[in-house]
Formats: structure tokens, C-alpha cells, sequence
């Protein structure tokens, strides 16, 4: 089962990211046949084997937590800014960036300019009252019941006071005061033209409509370069060559045309050795799954190409700042400089994955290493380079004294044993988990695997009511004893931001006890920097709280992050004459870029 | 006869119950449908809450199965979340999927296992005996997905390369015609079958042998009757015998779905479902299938019990 | 349910056993194959617990310069994902199966004999709650069992044979409670009783006996079955959690390498397979031995 954290969940875009592949060699000469926009697909349909069936495609269904819900969706529905395989925002819908207005009052107005001949699918015009709609729709949802709610989470839409449509293009945007996510809102435009004028009905209607992607016994009109088609419940799912397709817009896209297959049909396959071998036999061209030994045979196979990307999901193993021995700065900068990151690097993911990660592995927490903005902060103050001796030292200038049996013990705290818990089955995670209980056994510090299946992980070790408890009250109150070290994966994005949220007093998920207002005014502070390079400097700065001491001495440094999730995806170099960059996050996958495939 | 049927049925009844009480509790105790939603917080507060009504889980796991209980005595199994779809539709489009591979496994196994039996039991401690017996112990001896993903890769990777022919779909269910149907359905039907008649087959062999030292095949053979009418006739009869039990429990088991063979062979049928409703946990499709699995269960072993008596005339129901 | 429940489970059903002692014991020794395959068990024990001592690498040391290599003299077995030896792993792998898989088969004996014999004997209601509790097993779907028992308890192979032997006593106590039934209407029960010996000390000295021979078979099926089991469970992530090694979860980990490197899978895979075969045919020996009625002289 795919563990997929879900940070950020802006009922939108949240992320992409991939390096564009050396792989993708001959695919420069595909280009012609799309833009010229009479021909639509023409060289087969696409099959894609992936292990996860969506209940339904409605994405804001509690229920449907599931990444491949809003992969499809990509390949339908396009939204104001898409995200490219670094991570970061680019135009999609729009004609370019828009222009941002301050105001003396604080308040911010943004004027956005849609691309010119933009049509759905059924042949109606995509136009600014689609948008318009859109905002609409999702702030009158009180209206509808059910499960609507999480539709596009109003985070940033709540503080919306105007919203004026000024030609069929062009619409402009006043905010209060700014919001530093702004590009992430409107991940998708709704088509207005099939649903009801009045938004609360419409919204009612959606939250039908969206189940089956079906309103009125027809199916949706999309934007993007897919259309639905037909869905063969437990078996497959099948998308069409979208005819009135505009065009992507995306860095990474080669073809800016129409898709060059007819379609794509997704076939669900539960058992990832199943995949591998439907790829193998011919029954599947593209695999996008958990990496495993199989795939690092598909790198020397000619049959195959092997793909990876960094996406914005990172690993990383979160301390419990009222720990016995983690309550000590000096235990958990120990960790840090112990860790070697270098060696799981090496052993796990650059067999599979090659250079797409550095070498040395993540150093921050809110900016990924393939965004622009990204420095490797753990690196700069000498962590998780498998520093032994450093390790061994800060120990023992905490009071501890190694024992016989090679493990530190502390004379009123005990043995240094720490537990580490994560989703147990997951392969890569266990296998890294092992690999650094390894390296910490010779700084003398013994780490005890703890992991828990699947889903009963979460309620049971970081997020269980009584350590949340303990957390929230500084310790004071629950349990602190629960768990000592979770190992898990956070998502980040293009923006941020929203990083904050687990990192704040008290919020919800701060699950490691940390309360710093220092640091929750900066994250504020941040928030409302207008300036893009300005801000991100800014995040750069919280980053050093949550991985160094250098902010706080005495409770910083309580993430130690270990590298992003890379995506991984192998394709049938036979039968494919060429693929399009697929990156592994919500909101991207195979279909982003599916006018880049072509079958032979 | 009949009032024994309906004693049976009715005696299951509170047990029925007492089983799907427990499943909702235990897995009520062992799940969490809050998981992915704790990391969102507090961003998706209202999916949390909402989360938290459907599930009933701010009340008490011992309270919750009887809001299920009251639902399913209207004939309202709830709603699937993780599939989208009516319980009963879900029972309904798995179970005969899985139906569909379960009958053939389930013959073809029987008559292996006859057949096998039956050779064994007359050529005992000769070598093909050996050979058979270590063949049907290889089939106990492996797991089933090992089996399963061995011929998968034997038959779409390797027979392929050698041939250029690729008689089977390796990885899922095809409709569109019968022969591609037997295309698809071949490897988990070969899969169900290999790791059944293992058994049934050893069980078969043990019976055999008793009952061809028995007494009374002895005075038949004595008779003078040919020794293939002794097999066929007399002693095959009565060795079936205790092989009913077996087969109406195997064949249960086959309709309740079989987890991980129509994994590895992405057929959508009860197995599958189980597994995802398991690891959502969506509850209702829990229940859903339990109650199934279990109605056939207890079917099958009330007709394991008939079809001993009739074949055994020694046996009553008063 | 069909591949998750106990293969072996029915059988024996109609399987009986009478006296046994020394003409038991040679015909058992006359049984080749059970010979054989008792002196193999014995060797393939052993190499469990004293070959890994016999490599310079621990289990659990990592080297990841030396991932998946192919076997060598330093690594007889080749090394694994993140380089550790795969001879090692192999064997405390087998260690720990065969650990599980007596604990499971001698922990579900004692549950199904003292269960069965209690049903047996005294009847009535204390039959009818035992024969409730059978058939709740039954009917509920094994993975439900599994599910809600191996996830919280199963990561370790204590927690995981405890769970295996909850679900798998109730062939044995069929078994027993038929045969203590059988007997306990018999004359030499009834003088036991008429001097006052009391219903424990009965079935123990009298009847339990002549269970003995079909409980025999029973463990030793078990024992088989437990370790197929374990493997299935794995796949389902429900088995010993790493970093312990188990056969089961060594094959699960490299069943993707069946086509490019199947020596990986064959390896762990060859001691389950054999296991099990001289398992059963030791029981089919066990079997034969005590059948008075067996063809063989």
C-alpha cells in the first residue's frame, strides 16, 4: 500500500516534481503531429497498471485519501498554475504570470489573464465565469450535504473580498491581506456550463457528479488532455484523446499539441510483483510502483527504460522532544551527526534512482532539493555524514558513559535505547530503517525497530490521543512514553508555507512537541512576505529550527529529514516510442504529461 | 429430515450473530479510519468530524456494531466507501466473479484428487506412488503467491520468449469473449487448483487405503469381482465418503474468495475486496463479507452433513 | 478463504489409530521414507541453529558496497538489498520458522486436546459452548482473524505462533473429542469410575492414550502447515516484522526476483519446500505405523 502523507491538502495542486530524464532520448521528434489541432491520439491506447482503484473520483471524499484519484483527475481537469517536475508553479491556464497589486490598506489584488481559445471538451468556451464558478460553487457548500466539505479546503478562498470578471480572459482577485498560497488555489476549473446556475445547487450537483464523473448521463467535459470514458469497476478505467485539447503549457512537455494515443486505460493490478510481470508480458507499457529489486534489472534490460524523479514528499525521522534522552540538545544533535545519510543514499536509492537526489540526502524540510530555492542546511552544520566520533562525544558531554555491550547509558536515565516506528510492509521504508539502526549501534546508541501495519501506525504511535496530549501540554499532561522516534513522510510543495503548520504551538499535528513563539511569529512574518525570493529566504530560516540547533539550542532540532520519495516508473521501451515526465505526487502522475507518449 | 434442516439453521442463528458482533469490534479495536486524516490536521478539521460521525467513534467499539445490527435486519447492508457502491452490489458483481473461477477450480480439483487417490491407494510404496505423494506435498508445501506469481512469470515472461506464443493473460480479468475469458481465467484457476488437490488428494489416498484393507472389499474381492469393479465400484464409494466433508468445506472457501491468488491476478473478485476493506477499514464491506463468507459456510457444512447421511445409510437425521 | 486457511485442515477426519508400542515403533522404522526424512529433519535442525555460527557476518550487519551480489565463498548465499548475508539471514530465518512452527503446532495440540477431551467427557453444555467456539472459527473468515490478531500481535514470532495455534487447536479437538466420546462409554472407563477415579485421571490414564497415534500425525501436519502459513502471511504483511528474519518473510522479500536472480527466491524457499515434505512424510510414516489395519508387514 502506498503510504502517502497527505500535508497540505489543497483540494488543488499540491505538487509535482521531476528532473527531466536523460532517458527520454527520442522523444525531441514527436512534436509535430500535435499542435497543429486536427489530429487527436492516433497511435493506440496507452496501458497503465497501477495497484490503487479509486472509490470514486469525487477527490474530497474522506474516504478517497487516494493519490491515483487526483492522478486521474490531472489528465481531465486543469487548473490556473500547474507544477512542474521541479516542484515549482508555471502557468497553466493562464496566459502568463499575473500581475499582483498592493494596496495602502493591506489588501492584495491579483489580475489574471486566461490563454486565449480555451474550450472544454464538449466545445464550450473556457472562460473566466468557469472560474468565477468555480469559487462560487466551493464557498456555497454549506448549502449541499454529505461529503462535499473538503471540497477545495477554503483555506485562502475564505479571505477572498472580490472576485470581479472583466472579459471572457480576464477576472481579478482582492484579498485581504496577502496569502502566500495563492497559486495553489484554483488547482482545478470546474466547467460551469454543465452544472446548475445557482452555486449551492451546483455544489450539490458536484458532489454527485464527481463520483462517477457523470452528470446527467453524460460525462464531464474536460480541460486537460484526457477525457473520461468508461470505467470497468475492479478492472480497468479507460480515458479518451481529449479533440479540443489547447495544449500544455508545462516546462517539461515536448509535445505542446494534442496526445499523441488514442487513450489511456488504467488497469488495477493489487500486487506490484503482478505489475512488474504485466509489464514484462506485454500486458501494461507503463508501471509507475514501489521501487523494488526488480526494477534495478529493468535499468540493464533494453526492453525497458527506467525513470525516476524527485517528488515533494520527504522522508524524515521526527523526534519526541519529551523523551527521557531526547529532552537533551545534546542526544538528538548525537542523532544527527550519527546518521548517515550518505550510506542509505548509496545503498538504497541511488542503485535505484541514480543522481536524481543528491548524494548527501535532504537537509531541509521546506524547500525540496530540486527547487530553486533549496539549501542543505543539516549538511552545513556537519549532520548525517555518519559522524561517529562527533557523535560519541556530544554523548558523553550529556553524561554518558558507553557500557560493555557498546551502548551508551546515562546514570539516572538509563540505557540509550530509543524505539523507531513507521507503517510496517512498507519494503524501502524497512530496509532504511534497518540500514541506519546499523550505523547508530557503532555510536553506541541502540535503536529498537517498532513498527506497527498500515494504517493502525498513525493513531498508535505519533498521532495516539495521549501523545498528542503530552505534546500539546509541554509534556505536562498524557503520555510521553508512546513512541520515541517516528519515521514517516511529510509532503511538501511549491509552496511551503503550509510546512508551518505541523511546526507551530499546539497546532494539530505537532507531533514532536515543540512550542517555540519565537519561531511562531516568524512563520507569520514569512507568510506575509509579498516578495517571492524574500520569502522563500524566510522559510529557509524556519527550516533551521526544525533540523539545527542554531535557532534554538534547547529545543530545535527535532526532524531529522533523510531524502525526498522519489517516484519511479518503468516503460516499455519497445512498444512506447516515447513518454512524457511522470512525477509522483498529488496532482501529477503519468497523466500530466500524457501528450508526451506515443506508442510505437 | 426437514426439521433437522431448520434445528441447524436455527441454532446457527446466535451464533451468526455473536461472530459478526465480534468482527465489528475487533476490527473496530485494530483500525483506524482516521489515519490519513490525522496528518492534516487541522487544516481538514471537517473531514476529521466527519469521519468521526460516520464511524460512530466517539462512542464506545462495544456500542457501535448495533447501529450495523439494526440497518442490516432491514436488509440494508450500508454503503462500500472504499469501492463506491452498495454492499450488495459489491457482494453481488465480486461473489459471481469469484464464483466464476471457484466451480472449475473446484471440479477440476475433486477429480484430480479421485483420480490421484485412487492410484496411490492401489500402487502404494511403488515409485510413482512416491513421486505423487512428493508432488502432492509440494503443493502443501508452497505458499500460494509463490505458486501464483511462478506460473505468471513462467507464462507471460518465459514461455513467450522461448515460443513467441503467449497462450495466457497473466494480470487480468478479460470478458470480452469466451476465449478470452479461458485465457484469463487458466493461471488462477491452475493456481486454486494446484494448492487444493494437495490436499484432498493425501486425504483421499489415507481413505483408500483403509478401506482397501477393510473386511468387507476383502469378501468382495474374494467373490471373485474384477479388481478394477472393487476400486470403482465398492471401495471408491465408501472412502468418498469422509472426502464429502472436505470438498463442501473447500468449496466454501472458494466461494468466500480467495485473497491472494486473485491478488496476484487482479481478479476482482471477493478477495481483493476484502483486503481493501480491511485496510481502509470500511466497515460496512467488512460485515458484508463476513456474513457472507460465513452464510456459506454454514451451508456447505449443512450439506457436507446431508450428503454424508445419504451416502452413508447409517446415518439419521431424527 | 481458500489459500488462507489451514491446508491440512481436514484431514485425518476419518483417520484412527488404535494401539501402538513396538510393533508401532517397527513399522515406523521399516517406513523408509519416514526414516529418511527424520534423518534429514534432524541434519536440516541443526544447520538451522549452528551453521550460522559458522559465517563471519551477523544477521543484521549492513554493508551497503556489497548489495546483491551473487553467492560466493564469503557469502555463500549472496548478499541482500542493503548487503547482508543472505546465509546468515537464512538460516536464523529457519530458526525462527522452525521455532514458530513447534510452539504453534504443541501450543494448538494442548489447546484442541484439553478442549476436545473436556467436550468429550462431560457433554452437554460445556460440549455445546467448545462446539460453538469451534464453529465460530469456521465461520468467521480466517484473514478477519488475522487481521485483527496478527496485526496487533504477530510481529514477533511468540505474538505471531500464539495467534496461529488460537486458529488451528480446532482440528485437534475435533479429533479428540470424537474419540473421547468414543470411549468413554466403554467398560474399563466405566469400572474407573465405579471405584471413583476422578474425570481427570480418567481421560488421562485411560482414554487420552488412545489419541495418542492421530495427535502424533496431527503435530506433526501442524507443524507444516504453520510454516506455509507464516510465508502466506507475510505477503499479506501480517508476519514477523523485519529485521528478523523468518523463510516466510525471506521468500516474500525477494518474490520479485523469480525471473532476474530466482536463486534468490529458491534458496529460502528450497528449505520451506523440503521442510515440509519430510514433515508430512514422517507423519505418513507416524500414520501408517499406527494403523494397525496398514497394508505393509
Amino acid at each position: 500500500m502506498r503510504q502517502r502523507m497527505r500535508f497540505a491538502r489543497l483540494g488543488a495542486i499540491v505538487a509535482a516534481g521531476a528532473l527531466v530524464l536523460a532517458a527520454c532520448g527520442g522523444s525531441d521528434d514527436e512534436t509535430g503531429s500535435g499542435s497543429s489541432g486536427e489530429g487527436c491520439g492516433g497511435s493506440g491506447t496507452l496501458v497503465w497498471a497501477h495497484e490503487q482503484e479509486p472509490g470514486d473520483l469525487h477527490l474530497d471524499d474522506p474516504e478517497n485519501g487516494l493519490t491515483i484519484t487526483a492522478w486521474i483527475r490531472t489528465g481531465m481537469w486543469e487548473g490556473l498554475f500547474g507544477v512542474s517536475s521541479k516542484t515549482e508553479f508555471y502557468p497553466r491556464l493562464l496566459a502568463g504570470e499575473p500581475e499582483v497589486v498592493t494596496a495602502d490598506d493591506g489588501s492584495v489584488t491579483v489580475n489574471y489573464t486566461l490563454r486565449e481559445g480555451l474550450k472544454w471538451s464538449d466545445g464550450d468556451d473556457l472562460t473566466a465565469d468557469d472560474v468565477k464558478y468555480t469559487y462560487d460553487m466551493v464557498m456555497a457548500k454549506d448549502a449541499a450535504d454529505e461529503y462535499i466539505y473538503l471540497l477545495s479546503d477554503r483555506t485562502g478562498l475564505d479571505t477572498i473580498t472580490a472576485f470581479t470578471v472583466t472579459s471572457p480572459t480576464q477576472f481579478s482577485v482582492t484579498w485581504s491581506a496577502f496569502f502566500a498560497g495563492w497559486k495553489a488555489l484554483f488547482g482545478e476549473v470546474h466547467p460551469m456550463h454543465v452544472f446548475p446556475a445557482d452555486p449551492a445547487e451546483a455544489a450539490a450537483a458536484e458532489n454527485d457528479a464527481l463520483r462517477t464523473w457523470n452528470q446527467g448521463g453524460t460525462v464531464l467535459p474536460s480541460s486537460g488532455p484526457l477525457v473520461f470514458s468508461e470505467w470497468n469497476k475492479g478492472v480497468s478505467m479507460s480515458l479518451v484523446c481529449n479533440p479540443e485539447y489547447h495544449g500544455s503549457t508545462s516546462p517539461d512537455a515536448v509535445n505542446t499539441g494534442k496526445a499523441l494515443v488514442d487513450g489511456v486505460q488504467i488497469n488495477f493490478v493489487p500486487d506490484t510483483d503482478a505489475q512488474i510481470n504485466a509489464l514484462k508480458s506485454g500486458e501494461a507499457d507503463i508501471i509507475m510502483t514501489q521501487p523494488q529489486l526488480a526494477f534495478e534489472e529493468f535499468g540493464t534490460n533494453e526492453e525497458f527504460t527506467v525513470a525516476s524523479s524527485a517528488g515533494p514528499v520527504y522522508e524524515h525521522w521526527g523526534l519526541n522532544l519529551f523523551n527521557t534522552h531526547l529532552k537533551k540538545p545534546e542526544v538528538r544533535e548525537a542523532l544527527a551527526l550519527a546518521m548517515d545519510k550518505g550510506d542509505v543514499m548509496e545503498g538504497l536509492y541511488t542503485p535505484l534512482f541514480g543522481d536524481s537526489l543528491p548524494a548527501e540526502g535532504l537537509g531541509n524540510v521546506y524547500w525540496m532539493s530540486n527547487q530553486g530555492d533549496y539549501s542543505d542546511a543539516t549538511t552545513e552544520a556537519g549532520y548525517g555524514q555518519g559522524d561517529i566520533a562527533a557523535a560519541k562525544a556530544k554523548l558523553e558531554s550529556a553524561g554518558y558513559v558507553l557500557g560493555d555491550d557498546g551502548i551508551y547509558a546515562h546514570p539516572t536515565d538509563g540505557v540509550l535505547s530509543l524505539r523507531v516506528g513507521t507503517t510496517g510492509g512498507n519494503k524501502l521504508r524497512e530496509l532504511q530503517q534497518q540500514l541506519l539502526q546499523a550505523k547508530f549501534k557503532e555510536a553506541g546508541i541502540d535503536i529498537v525497530i517498532y513498527n506497527q501495519p498500515g494504517g493502525e501506525y498513525w493513531g498508535a504511535q505519533p498521532f495516539n490521543e495521549e501523545a498528542l496530549k503530552c505534546a500539546n501540554s509541554g509534556g505536562k499532561e498524557g503520555d510521553c512514553n508512546v513512541w520515541d522516534i517516528a519515521q514517516f513522510a511529510w509532503v511538501g510543495g511549491p509552496w511551503p508555507g503550509g510546512q508551518s503548520g505541523v511546526l507551530r504551538t499546539g497546532s494539530g499535528n505537532n507531533i514532536y512537541g515543540f512550542a517555540n513563539a519565537e519561531f511562531d511569529a516568524k512563520a507569520d512574518e514569512c507568510d506575509a512576505t509579498i516578495d517571492d525570493a524574500e520569502r522563500a529566504a524566510c522559510y529557509n530560516e524556519l527550516n533551521l529550527y526544525a533540523v539545527t540547533l542554531q535557532k534554538d539550542a534547547q529545543t530545535g532540532l527535532f526532524m531529522l529529514p533523510i531524502t525526498q520519495k522519489p517516484s519511479f516508473y518503468a516503460v516499455s521501451a519497445t512498444r512506447l516510442a516515447s513518454f512524457g515526465v511522470a512525477p509522483d505526487a498529488n496532482n501529477a502522475g503519468p497523466l500530466l504529461n500524457v501528450a508526451d507518449f506515443k506508442k510505437n | 429430515m426437514l426439521t433437522y434442516v431448520i434445528r441447524r439453521v436455527l441454532s446457527t442463528i446466535p451464533l451468526l450473530i455473536g461472530a459478526m458482533y465480534l468482527v465489528h469490534v475487533g476490527v473496530s479495536a485494530t483500525s483506524d479510519p482516521l489515519a490519513s486524516l490525522r496528518l492534516c490536521l487541522p487544516r481538514c478539521q471537517e473531514g476529521y468530524d466527519r469521519v468521526v460521525e460516520i464511524y460512530e467513534l466517539d462512542r464506545s467499539i462495544w456500542v457501535r456494531p448495533f447501529a450495523w445490527f439494526g440497518d442490516a435486519i432491514r436488509g440494508d447492508f450500508g454503503k462500500s466507501e472504499a469501492l463506491g457502491e452498495p454492499v450488495g452490489n459489491v457482494l453481488l458483481e465480486r461473489g459471481l466473479n469469484t464464483a466464476m473461477m471457484a466451480i472449475p477450480a473446484f471440479l477440476i480439483s475433486a477429480l484430480l484428487a479421485v483420480l490421484l487417490s485412487v492410484y496411490s491407494a492401489r500402487r502404494q510404496y511403488s515409485k510413482t506412488d512416491y513421486v505423487l505423494t512428493g508432488f502432492s506435498f509440494l503443493g502443501l508445501a508452497l505458499p500460494t503467491f509463490f505458486v501464483g506469481l511462478v506460473l505468471q512469470v513462467f507464462w507471460g515472461v518465459w514461455f513467450p520468449q522461448w515460443t513467441g506464443m503467449k497462450p495466457f493473460y497473466t494480470g487480468s480479468m478479460r470478458t470480452g469473449s469466451v476465449l478470452e475469458l479461458l485465457q484469463s481465467i487458466t493461471l488462477p484457476v491452475l493456481t486454486l487448483v494446484i494448492v487444493s488437490v494437495a490436499a484432498e488428494s493425501r486425504f483421499g489416498r489415507a481413505n483408500m487405503l483403509e478401506i482397501i484393507s477393510s473386511d468387507y472389499v476383502r469378501t468382495a474381492r474374494a467373490k471373485g469381482l474384477s479388481e478394477s469393479r472393487v476400486i470403482w465400484k465398492h471401495a471408491l464409494r465408501n472412502a468418498m465418503i469422509p472426502l464429502v466433508t472436505l470438498w463442501a468445506l473447500d468449496f466454501a472457501a472458494l466461494l468466500s474468495g480467495s485473497v491472494i491468488t486473485e491478488t496476484i491476478f487482479s481478479w476482482p473478485g471477493l478477495g481483493p475486496a476484502f483486503v481493501i476493506a480491511l485496510t481502509k477499514p470500511d466497515l460496512d464491506l467488512v460485515m458484508g463479507i463476513t456474513i457472507l463468507a460465513a452464510v456459506i459456510a454454514i451451508v456447505f457444512n449443512l450439506i457436507a452433513d446431508l450428503l454424508y447421511g445419504w451416502l452413508d445409510p447409517r446415518i439419521r437425521f431424527d | 478463504m481458500t489459500d488462507l486457511v489451514d491446508v491440512n485442515s481436514r484431514e485425518g477426519l476419518g483417520a484412527e489409530s488404535l494401539s501402538f508400542g513396538r510393533l508401532a515403533l517397527r513399522r515406523f522404522v521399516r517406513h523408509r521414507p519416514a526414516i529418511v526424512s527424520l534423518f534429514l529433519l534432524i541434519l536440516m535442525v541443526l544447520a538451522f541453529f549452528f551453521a550460522g555460527r559458522l559465517s563471519n557476518f551477523a544477521f543484521d550487519a549492513v554493508d551497503v558496497t556489497k548489495r546483491l551480489e551473487n553467492p560466493s565463498r564469503e557469502h555463500p548465499f549472496g548478499t541482500d538489498e542493503i548487503g547482508r548475508d543472505l546465509f546468515v539471514r537464512t538460516m536464523l530465518g529457519g530458526q525462527y520458522s522452525v521455532r514458530v512452527a513447534l510452539q504453534v503446532s504443541l501450543l494448538a495440540t494442548a489447546i484442541g486436546t484439553i478442549l476436545g477431551a473436556i467436550a468429550g467427557y462431560f457433554g452437554r453444555w460445556v460440549d455445546t459452548a467448545i462446539s460453538q467456539m469451534i464453529n465460530l472459527i469456521l465461520i468467521v473468515p480466517a484473514l478477519i482473524v488475522l487481521a485483527v490478531f496478527a496485526q496487533r500481535f504477530g510481529g514477533s514470532p511468540v505474538g505471531l505462533a500464539l495467534v496461529l495455534s488460537g486458529l488451528l487447536w480446532t482440528r485437534i479437538a475435533r479429533v479428540v473429542r470424537g474419540v473421547v466420546m468414543q470411549y468413554k462409554e466403554q467398560e474399563f472407563v466405566l469400572a474407573a469410575k465405579a471405584v471413583g477415579a476422578k474425570p481427570g485421571r480418567i481421560v488421562a490414564r485411560h482414554i487420552l492414550p488412545n489419541v495418542v497415534g492421530s495427535v502424533l500425525v496431527e503435530i506433526t501436519l501442524l507443524l507444516g502447515t504453520a510454516i506455509v502459513l507464516e510465508s502466506t502471511l507475510s505477503f499479506l504483511g501480517l508476519g514477523v516484522q523485519p529485521p528478523i528474519p523468518t523463510l516466510g518473510n525471506l521468500i516474500q522479500q525477494s518474490k520479485g526476483a523469480i525471473d532476474d536472480a530466482p536463486l534468490r527466491v529458491l534458496l529460502p524457499g528450497f528449505f520451506v519446500v523440503f521442510f515440509v515434505l519430510f514433515i508430512n512424510f514422517l507423519g505418513d510414516g507416524l500414520r501408517d505405523a499406527l494403523d494397525p489395519r496398514s497394508k505393509r508387514q
